[in-house]
């Protein structure tokens, strides 16, 4: 039995292994080609009302310090932060009000409208400290966001398109007159490339906008690259328009 | 092959078998079937007198599984027995063809914990012997795990199950974004990147102690696309010291870095041939992603993806013979299939047939099966999916969150 055994399941190792194409031991079915894709079937109940978490930390700064947002949503197509404006579903970012304020996050998506806040406490610095950081203006950060503008690029590439170099040359013209400030270049992609192939390609798109403002004068020691893929999309819509804001070189300020 | 339910006994002042004995049963028939070697003789053919010790089946019974309607050529049998809180179990194969002057082919015995997981383990071991016996000398895959990335939290970490769905855990802990686990051949080690530092870095940790392992990323840039090396004394990755991701092949903590690939663009994705350590690898040099080849010191390299469409996560078979990919050939950019190829002769096969995305594909250790991740559930519904190398008996082992990116490891 053993030989026998050996010799059919020994044919059955390798039909599987290498000789696709020869016939099996047992029947096996040969994948159709299919010439019309399946119907896409969509689940019929009402979608789900979409969800939001903010939290500031710390939740209580002196003025002139700095607290991190940070936010994450279900569920949505669309998320904004009062006086941050339109943000990627979830993410963080600094903020450095001069007074207490309390930030309030709103998620849109095709089941609702949901809602998340969180407070940041300023207080007086308690008096004179030795070791003073520098004193940024507070209204730097809505300078900066104001600005210095997002860079689209065209489908698998990361050339900077000749309509983007106006965005690009603004960008550098704000840099330039505030010399102190320092970038993080994020890098995007739509959804379509699988997940690593995209984290190289965001990765390429930020270093190409970095080598760009280079050539306009910006010091690469100001400027830190991180792609983020396809992991971070502002838009989950399947179509071009949505795909185009995806793919993106995203500037935020770095600390 | 025939596998009868094993028969249960139940010693004064244990605890019932019942629910041991049918986590065993299914197990087991879970197991040989899915292993691509049998071909199972439904439950509904067989005799009705079935034995559970192996006097219990002399030859003038064997004829009874041989003939018509169970027309078998191998019968499993056994019994599980509690014992206090212990649970014991033995195994038989036989030939009952009645051509064999030894019909008994396999008589195993185990004992354990009376637990429905000790149960499991001991199903996926006895089906492993049985395999190993009949299927060409190729250990089974029973007790292989499967480790894949899940959001399930809420945020993207690494988690782990057995080959069948079974048992799924979470391995990171880091509340951050953490992608694209690899898997020693060994599987004592497990790395994979992590925005927790606030830039792409890799990991290795000690799968066996649980701790971490030194690694050093190669700068303040991307880090990331960790491949081991056969023998897991190098690991192979991608990183981008000026403006294009390169791939490098470092020492086992990422030290002493050769630089493989000097191409612009994105070089990512290696993996390495487990028996001539070619590196497959994803690069954008001819304008788009498409899967080349490369010798290990980074001569002789040829592309394998030719005509129009992407092509994306490569994966070596054990037998370093064939190599699965990923591609859109055919079909909308990002809708991509499964594809596998006889590097030698150049044969090409398509596994899977549809529009939506199907990649990532990993080898069991068998090199029978295949592990990908598919979207055929619902376009935001990334789920891993096993199959046989043949794109059969395509099975979703998971549903809760989104699961993807899955790496198959031999424990």
């Amino acid at each position: 039995m053993r030989s026998r055994y050996a010799r059919l399941f020994a044919t059955c190792l390798l039909g599987l292994m290498v000789a696709f194409f020869a016939a099996a031991c047992k029947p096996k079915p040969k994948p159709k080609v299919d010439t019309t894709p399946p119907p896409v079937t969509q689940p019929q109940e009402a979608p789900a009302k979409p969800t939001a978490r903010l939290s500031a930390n710390p939740p209580s700064i002196e003025r002139g310090q700095a607290s991190t947002l940070e936010w994450s949503t279900t569920g949505a197509t669309s998320v904004t932060i009062e006086t941050l404006g339109n943000v990627a579903v979830s993410g963080t970012q600094q903020v450095r009000p001069t007074q207490s304020t309390t930030y309030r996050l709103t998620a849109t998506g095709p089941g609702g409208t949901e809602s998340a806040t969180a407070r940041v406490t300023v207080t007086n610095p308690q008096g004179p400290t030795t070791n003073v950081p520098p004193t940024r203006n507070p209204s730097e950060d809505d300078l900066f966001v104001q600005n210095v503008r997002t860079i689209y690029f065209d489908y698998d590439k990361y050339d900077v398109r000749d309509d983007q170099k106006a965005i690009l040359q603004g960008n550098a013209d704000f840099l330039r007159a505030h010399p102190n400030m320092k970038v993080v270049i994020e890098g995007h992609c739509d959804e379509r490339g699988s997940e690593e192939y995209n984290l190289g390609l965001g990765d390429r798109r930020a270093n190409a906008v970095k080598e760009a403002l280079g050539a306009l004068g910006i010091s690469g020691d100001r400027i830190r690259t991180l792609s983020y893929g396809k992991e971070r999309p502002v838009c989950t819509d399947e179509n071009e328009e949505c795909w185009q804001r995806n793919r993106r070189g995203q500037f935020q300020l770095d600390r | 092959m025939a596998v009868a339910d094993f028969k249960q006994f139940q010693e004064k002042d244990s605890a019932s078998p019942e629910a041991l004995t049918k986590v065993f049963n299914d197990t087991l028939w879970a197991d040989l079937a899915s292993s691509g070697v049998f071909n199972m003789v439904s439950k509904s053919f067989y005799p009705k007198a079935v034995p559970g010790r192996a006097e219990e089946l002399p030859v003038p019974a064997m004829a009874a599984w041989a003939q018509p309607p169970a027309s078998a050529e191998a019968l499993v049998f056994g019994t599980v027995s509690t014992k206090g809180d212990r649970m014991e179990v033995s195994g038989f194969l036989f030939d009952v063809t009645g051509h064999s002057t030894q019909p008994q082919q396999l008589g195993k015995h185990y004992a354990d914990e009376a637990l429905p997981e000790a149960s499991r383990v001991i199903a996926h071991r006895f089906a492993n012997e049985i395999i190993g016996l009949l299927g060409g000398g190729v250990q089974g895959i029973g007790e292989s795990r499967i480790y894949f990335v899940s959001n399930r939290t809420g945020n993207k970490e690494v988690w782990v199950m057995d080959y069948d769905g079974a048992n799924q855990h979470r391995i990171t802990r880091y509340n951050n974004l953490t992608l694209g686990p690899a898997v020693s051949a060994d599987g004592s080690k497990l790395a994979y990147t992590s925005y927790f530092s606030g830039n792409t870095e890799i990991y290795v940790l000690s799968l066996e102690s649980g701790r971490q392992l030194t690694f050093h990323n190669l700068g303040p840039h991307l880090n990331t696309a960790p491949y081991f090396s056969p023998d897991g004394n190098h690991i192979a990755f991608s990183a981008s010291r000026g403006p294009d991701s390169e791939i490098y092949l470092g020492d086992s903590t990422g030290a002493n870095p050769v630089q493989l690939t000097r191409e612009r663009g994105v070089n990512i994705s290696p993996s390495i041939n487990p028996k001539d350590n070619r590196i497959a690898f994803v690069s954008s040099r001819s304008g788009n992603a498409q899967v080349y080849v490369m010798d290990s010191n980074g001569g002789n390299v040829h592309r394998v993806s030719g005509g129009g469409g992407e092509a994306v996560t490569p994966a070596w078979s054990p037998n370093g013979q064939l190599l699965a990919f990923a591609w859109t050939r055919g079909y909308a950019p990002g809708n991509y299939n499964i594809f596998v190829m006889d590097i030698t002769r150049g044969n090409l096969v398509q596994l899977t047939y549809g529009a939506g995305a199907n990649e990532h594909p990993s080898w069991s250790p068998d090199g029978r099966h295949l592990v990908f991740e598919s979207n055929r559930g619902g376009r935001k519904n990334r789920q891993v999916y096993t199959m046989l190398a043949d794109g059969t008996q395509v099975k979703a082992l998971t549903s809760a969150g989104e699961n993807f990116t899955p790496v198959w490891s031999v424990r």
